[in-house]
């Protein structure tokens, strides 16, 4: 029983310390602005939040909108990706995960006699994220700087079966610390 | 249009007799920079649903569609895997121009030697004529011929 109980602690360590040596840990977190495109080839200007974790997660937040009158439109998009180097540059970062998406709507009236007409709507969708991102001064620290080029797509309800999708695409230029 | 085509068929064809890797061919539903995609035609025959890719043992990809384009990129798989990741450039082609531009693509092949194939593949590029940023993208179904 001893010499199990060894056995498996000696495997478990193991697996730590290979853990440890592809994953070290690190912390960023990033702000700046973006670019969306929503499929039509024109860009909105966007605010952007960036966290990073042990080189190999990441979440971003996007946050972009526009006041005409009485109508407020609000866009909130975040995701949480698993982030790796595919190619032979450690600069050149691929990401891969989920994405959420809400679309926030808000009619509100100043004349109280209209107040009826007031309206809040909030229309939410999942699905997946992917990124590319260049990091000119990876691992080098304390300043992070990354400019990313990133897709949030979204199924069209039951046209997805049909390959039939929406996308917010993204391109941002974030600055901020990293540690290591 | 017609000679860049056959310049680029051509191209794809004599890389295929150079070295061995993969063709695969993709049909799905363009976003033509005129809102998100439409479900792809049933049945399938229009020529903007379709697209030609070809990528070598070596890491290279040539992709040939009317939408998002013709590019010539780099492209990494995943070890023991069938996903992979490719980036490069090219002529980037949507329904509001064309011009110069990159494209990146993330796909997975299931299967071998004949694999099931699932790509989603976006461009940005810059229209001089209409000074137009294109921003196309596909999500494609194909089948992948490894040879």
């Amino acid at each position: 029983m001893a010499h199990g109980q060894r056995l498996l602690a000696s495997l478990l360590a193991c697996k730590a310390l290979a853990l440890g040596a592809t994953s070290s840990f690190a912390l960023e977190a990033a702000l700046g602005v973006a670019a969306v495109d929503e499929g039509d080839d024109r860009r909105r200007p966007a605010a952007m939040l960036h966290a990073g974790f042990n080189d190999n997660w990441q979440s971003n937040a996007l946050y972009y909108g526009r006041v005409n009158g009485p109508v407020r439109e609000e866009t909130y998009l975040a995701s949480v990706s698993r982030r790796w180097s595919p190619f032979s540059s450690k600069n050149v970062v691929a990401s891969l995960g989920a994405a959420i998406l809400d679309e926030k709507l808000t009619i509100a009236y100043e004349d109280a006699a209209d107040a009826a007409q007031d309206l809040t709507e909030n229309n939410y969708n999942a699905g997946l994220a992917f990124g590319l991102t260049w990091l000119p001064f990876r691992g080098t620290g304390p300043l992070y700087f990354a400019a990313s080029w990133d897709a949030h797509i979204f199924g069209a309800g039951q046209g997805t079966f049909f390959l039939s999708t929406g996308r917010k695409e993204s391109i941002s230029l974030l600055l901020g610390m990293e540690m290591r | 249009m017609r000679n860049l085509f056959g310049l680029a068929v051509g191209s794809l064809i004599l890389a295929a007799g150079a070295e061995a890797g993969t063709l695969t061919i993709h049909v799905g539903p363009p976003a033509l920079g005129r809102g998100g995609t439409n479900p792809v035609s049933i049945p399938p025959v229009n020529p903007i649903e379709y697209e030609i890719l070809y990528a070598t043992d070596g890491g290279w990809e040539t992709v040939i569609g009317l939408i998002p384009g013709l590019f010539f990129n780099r492209r990494a798989r995943t070890s023991g895997g069938g996903s992979y990741v490719s980036f490069g450039g090219g002529l980037v082609i949507d329904g509001n121009g064309q011009g110069p531009g990159i494209d990146a693509a993330i796909g997975y092949d299931y299967g071998k030697p004949i694999a099931l194939n699932l790509e989603y593949r976006q461009a940005v590029g810059y229209d001089f004529g209409s000074s137009t940023v294109l921003s196309p993208y596909t999500l494609r179904i194909g089948a992948s011929f490894f040879f």
